[in-house]
């Protein structure tokens, strides 16, 4: 059997047999979710959902749900929606399958990368969030920590400004759940370089800004340890496109980084919509700039297949560029679950590879 | 007796003359659009295989018209939005249709061969309240389109501010009505 069928099946086998629900989909724009703040308790969107979030989830994303699925624990214990609106309660699973292939080798690997349990409390202007559960080098080790990575207070100031402080992720860019991504990958945006932060937010009904001053924790190894600032604006025009630009400058250990972003999401209807970013970054002498797209289409209600292209290309007379482009599929079968699936070719060197990834999520 | 024929004769004349013409709406949608917080969601609303029915009648040269809207066919695109919107809120149970009546606008037969965009007022019936409403409506003489826009708060019409797991809707709602208009027969 021909390779790329044999990946096909793999792919469909994951979607039959598999079962996972993400958390941060920028792409809800196209149900007039500009802002992320509607679902999730932070208006920076990800990690936990808010009572109204949990119920889209249901409503919106999911090809099925029955009633009240959608809830903590499956709806299986009943909260008032009092106790829902002051206290927040979730968590990830998140397992990922990956083949690798290139023309030495082929490698077959599924780790654990994140198992977490996450935690909120509102009082009137005040939010505090935390999560519990760390996986410290998934690849090598499954063991899961029950430490905080990720911990802050977000406090209401105005209506439309918000102030957050402690440990977590400063805004840059597109806002995609996917790590893995070069255009977060390369400016440092992954979950293990936990920083101290502090951030400004303001969300308008067409704009949205923030700004925010980091530094890394001890944990970090030394090396990695920065210390810097990073912004972001977006403008959204006509309920339908969503433009801004990151600016991100950090410091440490004789390392210096600046990077500037572009990246908008674009909703052609309810059902399809398109990401782009492009990010130069500098570092100390050399420069390198990373662009994604992906556009994907809602076919059945959840289920959403996808085209998607990166690049990273490197200002350097010995250094190549890659590329990788490829297809997959995002579907949510019912609330609490996500299942992603990309398979992508990619070049470097006048080599050809391939990378299949398959996502699990459950979102408790 | 003669005198008799000719008053007959200039009443006759004068309906003649009065009833010009009446447009009836044969297709046309109704939407609208509500903001809710927090994250200035917007909530789309449009009628679902459904449209406004009624009609324009221009009378010596002042038109105005009634138009009726059955509320069930709204759709706001979420199965449990439309729920709440038609059940708690709108309560179309009690209150299934929602009317309004435009007052007399100025238009002459000459108007109506081009384009034109005027002011309108109207009385709007919804949730068993009727209110004055104004707004705009435009007017294309080719298609014989009309689309009329206006603002309109809830809480005018004895409806509750709709709130749902804490997000709530804005009391202001902009609505649009296209009425696709074609010659009474």
């Amino acid at each position: 059997m021909k390779p790329y069928l044999v990946q096909l099946m793999m792919i469909f086998f994951a979607i039959v047999c598999g079962s996972m629900k993400a958390m941060a989909f920028p792409d809800m724009m196209r149900h007039g979710y500009a802002n992320c703040s509607t679902c999730h308790a932070s208006p920076a969107g990800g990690g936990l959902l808010n009572s109204y979030g949990r119920s889209l989830s249901g409503e919106l994303l999911s090809t099925w749900k029955s009633k009240n699925e959608e809830q903590p624990l499956h709806g299986a214990v009943s909260i008032s929606d009092f106790v829902m609106e002051k206290y927040f309660f979730g968590g990830d699973v998140r397992y990922l399958s990956r083949r690798t292939k290139d023309p030495r080798k082929k490698v077959d690997e599924g780790f654990l990368m994140q198992t977490q349990l996450r935690f909120g409390l509102a009082l009137e202007k005040l939010k505090f969030l935390m999560s519990i559960g760390k996986i410290e080098n998934p690849r090598q080790s499954q063991e899961v920590k029950w430490v905080s990575s990720e911990y802050y207070f977000i406090w209401n100031v105005k209506e439309e400004v918000y102030l957050r402080a402690g440990r977590f992720e400063p805004i840059f860019g597109l806002r995609m759940p996917d790590h893995n991504l070069w255009v977060k990958s390369d400016v440092s945006l992954v979950p293990w370089l936990e920083r101290d932060t502090i951030e400004l937010m303001v969300e308008g009904e067409k704009l949205f800004l923030s700004l925010a001053g980091f530094q890394s924790t001890s944990k970090v190894a030394t090396v990695q340890q920065a210390t810097g600032y990073a912004a972001t604006a977006s403008w959204i025009w006509n309920e339908k496109l969503r433009f801004g630009s990151s600016a991100m400058n950090s410091e440490g250990q004789g390392n210096r980084t600046k990077a500037l972003s572009f990246h908008n999401t674009y909703a052609f209807s309810t059902k399809a919509y398109s990401h782009f970013e492009f990010t130069r970054v500098w570092n100390n002498d050399s420069i390198k700039e990373v662009g994604f797209f992906r556009v994907g289409r809602e076919i059945v209600k959840g289920f959403t297949p996808l085209l998607q292209a990166q690049a990273r290309l490197l200002h350097k007379p010995s250094a190549s560029n890659q590329w990788k482009q490829g297809a997959g599929i995002i579907w949510l079968p019912r609330p609490h679950f996500e299942i992603m699936a990309v398979y992508e070719e990619m070049h470097y060197k006048r080599e050809d590879s391939s990378e299949l990834n398959l996502l699990f999520h459950y979102y408790l | 007796m003669k005198k008799l024929v000719s008053i007959s004769i200039f009443i006759l004349g004068f309906q003649y003359a009065a009833v010009a013409s009446s447009l009836v709406a044969n297709a046309g949608e109704v939407k609208f659009t509500a903001i809710g917080k927090p994250g200035f969601l917007k909530i789309h609303g449009q009628s679902k295989g459904d449209f406004p029915k009624g009609e324009i009648q221009i009378l010596n040269g002042q038109a105005s018209g009634d138009f009726e809207f059955n509320l069930k066919n709204l759709d706001t695109g979420i199965e449990l939005r439309n729920e709440h919107m038609k059940e708690k809120y709108l309560e179309i149970g009690k209150f299934p249709t929602a009317k309004l009546k435009i007052e007399p606008i100025a238009v002459s037969e000459e108007e109506l061969k081009s384009d034109f965009s005027k002011k309108f007022q109207g009385q709007l019936l919804l949730h068993g309240v009727t209110k004055g409403v104004s707004g705009n409506f435009d007017y294309q003489a080719k298609t014989k389109n009309v689309v009329a826009k206006f603002n309109l708060k809830v809480s005018d019409f004895n409806i509750a501010v709709p709130q749902y797991l804490g997000v709530t809707v804005s009391e202001n709602v902009e609505t649009e009505v296209l009425v696709k208009l074609k010659d009474k027969e």
